[in-house]
């Protein structure tokens, strides 16, 4: 699941930097939906946009920062 | 501010665990029509980690939540890294109904834990965590 709009969000990156940085950008499939100031308006879009569907959601950075988890609770 | 004090008998030992509600968050509730007292919950035991950069839900709680991703993002631990998991918006009740609306957090397996929700620095950025380690409790406000 997502699959398509990873792609879509790595070929669109480096436009997103340029014009969007620091925003979060809404995809689905292979659209770029919009872009919004904060995380909450492009989840509020996405949702009236596409119902209960998936949707893709990231901030616009030049480098994705993974998370970092310093216990060995998880196991992915 | 809103707050809540848990106590546990050996805090050392069991770390700061307490029960907490998942929902779809209120975002996605709006969206959707769904009246809040109607929406899907699941109450799990959590573990605020500040270890953790951000929060972490099990396998399949966003299943019984009935909802689907909204990311995805790569997540690093001592023995993994760089492994790709999906991210989901939820609601977080803590006791006193403290919590948060909508926090979008990320879907992992939890080896063999009897916790099903870490709580990473993401919530905390918003509040304020006392660990008072001689009393056995800690405080959660926000």
């Amino acid at each position: 699941m997502l699959e398509k709009e990873t792609k879509t969000f790595e070929k669109n990156l480096p436009e997103l930097v340029k014009t969007d940085m620091g925003k979060f950008v809404l995809i689905k499939d292979e659209k770029v939906v919009g872009t919004f100031s904060a995380v909450q308006d492009a989840l509020k879009a996405g949702y009236e946009k596409f119902k209960d569907q998936p949707f893709f959601v990231r901030q616009i950075v030049p480098v994705q920062q993974p998370l970092n988890f310093a216990n060995n609770y998880l196991f992915a | 501010m809103p707050s809540f004090t848990h106590r546990i008998q050996n805090l050392q030992q069991i770390g700061p665990v307490v029960e907490v509600i998942l929902t779809p968050s209120v975002l996605y509730m709006q969206a959707m029509g769904i009246n809040p007292s109607a929406a899907r919950a699941v109450r799990v035991l959590a573990m605020i980690d500040t270890g953790a950069t951000g929060t972490v839900i099990s396998r399949g709680l966003a299943d019984q939540l009935g909802i689907n991703p909204v990311g995805t993002t790569l997540i690093n631990t001592p023995s993994h890294t760089n492994v790709n998991c999906h991210q989901f918006d939820v609601q977080i009740v803590f006791p006193n109904n403290v919590g948060m609306q909508s926090i979008v957090v990320t879907e992992a397996s939890l080896q063999g834990q009897h916790i099903q929700c870490l709580i990473g620095r993401d919530v905390l950025r918003h509040g304020v965590l006392i660990y008072t380690g001689y009393d056995n409790s800690f405080t959660l406000s926000f």
